[in-house]
């Protein structure tokens, strides 16, 4: 219902979001400071930029109120594409999503080595394809060694320190 | 000019800049032959390593990176029929079907010829063609910037795609991220909310990592666990003589080869265009030039000649403003870019006199890397098939642990790493939106050119627009603009009714079939 739905408004909703957002950014300008130097000060270019994508986003809305309405004709003529199953997998890019989110967050806590073998197991598991044969040996293999040969090149031929963490502070 | 290319020669001919010119084509034309990899991304992954390289080997890997890169997407057209990199496009149309005959061997050997004589053309077009423009663009002030960064806004039109509204959406939001700072002109701060690492605003990088390398990963998620493997058409190497076709072929595609060259690096040249658009125009141009258009799309290699020739020449012509005025020419050469400014080189007209030896290094490279591409992707064709099947869920975990590292390394600090993921994010949901991630970057690199040329324009002026008028060469850009608007809107507007068109007589058979 919800996939039907910003499928059927995604134009509309891209118009929305992006007046929603111009809209922010315009209110963001009027609290830059104002300076009598200069003929054309620091506000001038965000208020130009922003008022530019605010008529942007209203004819993208006239666009997406077009095609939403030429849309829900079609499904009363035709049987449409609605029947057809979704190929995106929304559950396995929140997987993913989250586990970005995670290895950040922990990158300077754990260090790099920990936290990038975590990440490669996780990613591998989410990211193979459910068909494929699984070998959890290479898997462990290629997220230990990877980390600890990339810290030990970058941090000692190109003085890139990365966070070491807690364990081997 | 022979004391530079002197000075270029004495820089590159080193065991370490030698072995960075091999290492970055095999790399390049290995990221470039996988699909969902590309140039760009090859880029992104090897800029943390430049961090520790003295100036002109640094340079030389990403060029050589960048020549790869673009070359080896035709393996992956050629054999499976899905294009690496959308430089390769349309390589596909008459690579494959070529393949499908038994022909894959001359079809690769031709596509790599014609990728060396393309990259061959645009380096000499480059040699002559840049120091000339940087000599007249020394001579630039204020307004006359302002007006060639006017002109490659506009540009923003041309790589919109299919909505001529959402591209400029996508190049507005590039030039608002580029505000986040201290404002350059008076030093005011500008939306940074208090936050200190806000105040010297987003790096290039990784907004560049964000959009093209983060947003792939987070994509290929939604079909991983779906995913089949990727059917590799064998092609016997053994048996096959020189590259694969004759002299009289070669001679029979001279007027072909000359045109792609010239459209190629013509396309190139103008910001905001690449081999991404060069190979398909070229293509369309060469078919309908031809004496038998009908048999383009069922394996001839003059397809295959306006495809790889064309993409190839463009990394000459994209090279041209980048080096002359400090505009890049696509993703890739804003990659550079970002490369080049990490090293504290400012590209533009200045760097033919201060920086003499990174310009002639890059244009060596681009020559001998061309030689040695020509043979590397030629007689390590079977290693790099079999390079074709490493699975994805290896490459990617691996890609982004290298893009964290790269913008970690940038300024040591987490701030950049958290910016990747925006700006993955960004792209994602750009992705999801069918907006164009290529105009966000040029917004994000030529809107500040824009504004500050503008504004120190007014402060020369004391308030006046008419200087920026009154400069024929300011007016010359001025008028460029308009006709490229003018053009854009037209071609957008041809596509759609074709579109139009095609939809309408698709709906009836549609109704026919059920």
């Amino acid at each position: 219902m919800v996939k039907l739905f910003v499928k059927r408004y995604r134009e509309l909703l891209v118009g929305v979001f992006v007046g929603l957002f111009s809209a922010a950014y315009l209110f963001g300008s009027a609290f830059i400071r104002r300076s009598n130097i200069v003929s054309l000060g620091g506000e001038f270019m965000p208020e130009l930029y922003g008022y530019f994508l605010l008529f942007l986003s209203l004819l993208q809305i006239i666009i997406g109120w077009k095609s939403a309405r030429a849309s829900i004709s079609d499904v009363n003529t035709s049987t449409g594409e609605s029947g057809k199953a979704s190929k995106t997998d929304s559950k396995n890019v929140l997987m993913v999503f989250i586990a970005i989110v995670f290895y950040l967050a922990t990158i300077q806590l754990l260090g790099f080595i920990l936290s990038s073998a975590i990440f490669l197991f996780v990613l591998n598991f989410l990211l193979s394809p459910s068909n494929s044969k699984k070998n959890p040996r290479v898997t462990i293999i290629y997220a230990i060694l990877l980390p600890i040969i990339t810290y030990f090149i970058f941090h000692n031929y190109m003085n890139i320190n990365l966070p070491a963490g807690i364990f081997f502070n | 000019m022979l004391e530079s290319f002197m000075i270029g020669f004495h820089s590159i001919m080193n065991p370490q800049c030698i072995l960075l010119i091999l290492l970055g084509i095999i790399i390049g034309i290995l990221f470039g032959s996988i699909p969902g990899l590309s140039a760009t991304m090859a880029l992104a992954l090897f800029l943390p390593i430049t961090y520790s390289l003295a100036s002109v080997p640094g340079v030389v890997l990403l060029v050589s990176l960048y020549i790869g890169g673009i070359s080896g997407g035709l393996i992956a057209a050629i054999l499976t029929r899905i294009p690496g990199t959308p430089s390769s496009v349309a390589t596909c149309f008459d690579g494959y079907p070529m393949t499908q005959k038994g022909q894959g061997a001359k079809a690769l050997g031709v596509g790599i010829v014609f990728s060396f004589i393309g990259t061959l053309f645009s380096t000499i077009v480059l040699i002559f063609l840049a120091p000339f423009l940087a000599k007249i663009a020394i001579q630039f002030g204020a307004y006359e910037y302002f007006a060639v960064a006017v002109f490659s806004l506009s540009m923003m039109c041309g790589l919109s795609g299919k909505s001529m509204i959402k591209g400029l959406m996508s190049g507005i939001l590039g030039c608002i991220f580029a505000t986040v700072g201290m404002d350059s002109i008076t030093n005011v701060p500008r939306y940074t909310f208090n936050v200190s690492d806000l105040a010297s605003g987003f790096n290039i990088l990784p907004v560049l990592i964000g959009l093209f390398a983060i947003s792939e990963i987070i994509v290929s998620a939604e079909t991983a666990k779906k995913a089949s493997k990727m059917k590799v058409v064998q092609v016997d190497m053994k048996h096959i003589r020189g590259f694969g076709f004759s002299l009289k072929e070669l001679y029979g595609q001279c007027s072909n080869t000359i045109t792609s060259c010239l459209v190629g690096t013509g396309i190139g040249i103008l910001p905001g265009m690449g081999g991404g658009v060069a190979n398909v125009l070229n293509y369309g141009i060469i078919k309908n030039k031809s004496k038998y258009p009908e048999k383009f799309g069922t394996g001839i290699i003059d397809g295959l000649v306006a495809s790889e020739t064309s993409n190839n020449a463009a990394i000459g012509g994209a090279l041209v403003p980048l080096l002359a005025l400090g505009i890049p020419g696509d993703t890739v050469t804003a990659m550079l870019l970002g490369g080049l400014t990490i090293q504290g080189i400012s590209p533009g007209p200045l760097m033919f006199t201060q920086n003499v030896d990174i310009v002639y290094s890059i244009f060596l490279t681009m020559i001998f890397g061309a030689i040695a591409m020509l043979f590397i992707e030629f007689y390590g064709l079977r290693i790099f098939v079999k390079l074709l099947k490493i699975p994805k869920q290896y490459l990617l975990p691996g890609i982004f642990v290298f893009c964290v590292i790269g913008s970690y390394g940038l300024n040591n600090r987490m701030f950049d790493v958290w910016g990747v993921l925006l700006f993955g994010l960004i792209g994602y949901a750009f992705n999801k939106m069918r907006i164009p991630s290529s105009p966000f970057i040029l917004g994000f690199i030529i809107g500040p050119i824009a504004e500050t040329n503008l504004r120190r324009g007014l402060m020369f002026s004391q308030g006046s627009f008419l200087p920026f008028v009154t400069s024929p060469v300011a007016d010359l850009f001025f008028a460029l603009t308009i006709f490229a608007l003018i053009f854009f809107i037209i071609s957008n507007k041809k596509h759609q009714s074709t579109r139009n068109t095609q939809n309408q007589q698709s709906v009836p058979s549609q109704t026919k079939d059920m």
